[in-house]
């Protein structure tokens, strides 16, 4: 997993693909009816920022990509560090939450 | 502690073997330890050391997973383009609503398309009734011009004649003279109506003969004769505009007749291309017509089946329908009205408008024929100028004056020249006018020969209905003429009907001749008496 993820201020690319296996076989988590959610907050606090639905092709679903893409505002947060938790809910209904986070550092933009 | 230590030791170990347990734990033995652990009632968490040093002392080693974890690999990129517009392409894999809405569009556009052409075919048909005034139009323009000059030389011809009597107030007598060209122009525009017939110089005169009978025939075939000109003008062929004024003279001729084949015709060339619905509404009105007739050959069909005896009575009610229809059209030959108003009752209401046109043409007709007239009488007025000449004779007496009385002489003159002015030009005025209102009256008069000669067509048809009905056919001749105009064809199909009424009734003669039975020409005792014939005979026949 990248170590962390470099952002200015109000960007909103590029993107995040996550690719998620199972970690016995290593074969592909099937997202077909499922969803993977980004829930992100500032380093060290509590508090959810944000909560943000990966895009997960369903023509590709069982490959277990899903795909980040930023909207407008979700990084224009305070230069400082960020994390996010996976949170993937299968069609079934379980859901499991990534245990390694996404780190994440947003400088100030200059304009 | 160790003693007990010991003790659990052993249990445990005692479990181990039990359990196949050696050294290394996997993630099923695992549950066994936990179960070994319960059943060894090690629940606290001091049992969690003590297991611990039960590891230590076995050199037991353990190692405890997460089962089947989910493990991510994040990369950073743009892995979609337009990710928007891949959130509504998801959108509408859901919903494929745009897609539908495309095609919907397509749809859209395709039965726009189909409206189109309904709409090209509406328009066709408008086209075809406007058609028909702007090539009444047409030859109208065509026309006049071409009559517009034969006008001229005729007014020619009385400036002519006026300059002879007059011989000097030529001047003053074109001015007079004009005043009946101007209200002879005006039926010269007519005439070139008449000319419409397409520009035909030849054809001009009898274009004048056939409208006047083309207006007859009309009122009869109103409908048809409307058809007919707004077809050839939806054939859009300039050239074919000579071959329509043909066909209006030969319709003029046996108007009944040749109105409808004539429709039928035209309504075959427009059927070339033009709206399709126009040939069809003409073959409805033949086939109102026609259905009509079935009708009431339909009963005599029904008659034959029933037995030979019973067709013939209704035969007979039939002639009486006939004889009824004779009586009202013997009265009604001029009734031919009547018989227009059935084929106004096969439902073209766009056919009346028709009815206008063929007014039209009857001014046409008589146009010309009043401007002839005019012609004449202005002619013989000239003559009578001539006389006024004479007055010269006055000259004779200034000739005893001096030269001053010549003067005074072309005074005389030209007195004697307005005289003979104001007498020609009332009385050519008058002339005119009377004529064209008569004009009028005769076209009418035409239309009524020209149904006559209708009937005697249709007397055909009465003999298809007949088969026995000499006698009402005789009398159906003039009645029948009207239907027979749409009901010839029909006729030739009641005259199929009565053929298999013919055919059944025979089948069933055929049966009743095939009698069987015996013959017994002995009463001399009973028959069973004797083995076989001894007194007379016996024979079976079949």
């Amino acid at each position: 997993m990248a170590s962390t993820f470099k952002y200015v201020q109000g960007d909103t690319g590029p993107q995040i693909k996550v690719a998620l296996t199972e970690e016995d076989s290593g074969n592909a988590v099937d997202l077909s009816g499922g969803t993977a959610t980004l829930h992100f907050r500032a380093a060290g606090e509590s508090q959810v920022l944000f909560s943000r639905s990966l895009y997960v092709n369903p023509d590709t679903a069982t490959n277990g990509e899903a795909v980040l893409q930023w909207a407008v505002g979700d990084l224009d947060q305070e230069a400082g560090a960020y994390e996010g938790e996976i949170e993937v809910v299968r069609s079934t209904g379980l859901r499991e939450t990534l245990y390694d986070k996404l780190k994440f550092k947003i400088r100030e933009d200059f304009a | 502690m160790k003693l007990r230590y010991a003790v659990k030791i052993a249990a445990v170990r005692a479990v181990y073997t039990q359990l196949g347990v050696t050294t290394q734990t996997s993630v099923s033995e695992t549950a066994a330890i936990k179960a070994a652990y319960t059943q060894l009632g090690i629940t606290k968490q001091t049992s969690v050391s003590a297991t611990a040093g039960i590891f230590r002392a076995q050199r037991l080693g353990a190692s405890i997973q997460t089962l089947n974890r989910i493990v991510a690999s994040v990369q950073e990129g743009n892995f979609m383009l337009f990710a928007a517009l891949f959130d509504t392409f998801y959108i509408r894999d859901g919903a494929g609503a745009s897609d539908a809405a495309v095609f919907n569009f397509f749809k859209t556009l395709t039965d726009d398309a189909g409206v189109a052409e309904e709409a090209t075919n509406s328009f066709m048909k408008a086209l075809a009734h406007t058609a028909t005034l702007g090539d009444e139009i047409d030859f109208f323009a065509f026309g006049k011009s071409f009559q517009n000059t034969s006008a001229v030389a005729e007014a020619y011809a009385a400036h002519i004649q006026k300059t002879l009597s007059d011989g000097f107030s030529v001047a003053e007598d074109a001015a007079s003279l004009r005043p009946h060209k101007s209200l002879f122009e005006a039926p010269a525009a007519a005439d070139e109506i008449n000319n419409f017939g397409v520009g035909k110089a030849s054809a001009d005169a009898p274009l004048a003969l056939d409208a006047h009978s083309v207006s007859s025939g009309k009122l009869l075939t109103n409908t048809s004769a409307a058809a007919d000109e707004i077809n050839n003008f939806d054939v859009g062929k300039a050239s074919a505009d000579a071959p329509l004024a043909l066909d209006a003279h030969a319709v003029s001729s046996s108007k009944p007749l040749t109105n409808t084949s004539a429709a039928a015709d035209e309504i075959n060339t427009f059927g070339v291309g033009k709206a399709s619905a126009d040939a069809p509404l003409a073959l409805d009105a033949h086939a109102v017509s026609s259905g009509k007739l079935l009708t009431n050959t339909s009963a005599a069909a029904d008659a034959p089946s029933k037995e030979p005896g019973k067709v013939l009575n209704d035969i007979v009610t039939e002639v009486d329908d006939q004889t009824i229809l004779f009586t009202m059209k013997a009265p009604d030959n001029p009734v031919g009205a009547v018989d227009g108003v059935n084929m106004k009752g096969v439902g073209k209401s766009a056919e009346d408008f028709a009815v206008s046109l063929d007014q039209a043409a009857r001014s046409f007709g008589k146009d010309v024929q009043d401007i002839f007239a005019a012609v004449d009488e202005i002619n013989s007025f000239s003559t009578s100028k001539q006389i006024v000449d004479s007055i010269f004779v006055t000259d004779d007496v200034d000739g005893a004056a001096s030269i001053l009385d010549d003067q005074e002489m072309q005074f005389v003159k030209q007195h004697t020249d307005v005289v003979g002015f104001s007498d020609l030009i009332h009385i050519g005025l008058v002339f005119t006018r009377e004529f064209i209102d008569t004009g009028v009256s005769l076209d009418s008069v035409a239309f009524a020969a020209a149904k006559a000669l209708a009937d005697g067509y249709t007397v055909t048809d009465v003999i298809n209905v007949l088969t026995g009905k000499h006698f009402s056919d005789i009398f159906s001749a003039s009645e029948t003429l009207t239907k027979a105009v749409s009901a010839a064809r029909i006729d030739s199909a009641l005259l199929g009907d009565a053929h298999a009424a013919a055919s059944s009734k025979v089948l069933f003669d055929t049966p009743l001749l095939a009698d069987a039975g015996s013959l017994r020409s002995q009463g001399y005792c009973d028959f069973a008496y004797f083995a076989e014939d001894y007194v007379g005979a016996s024979r079976t026949f079949t």
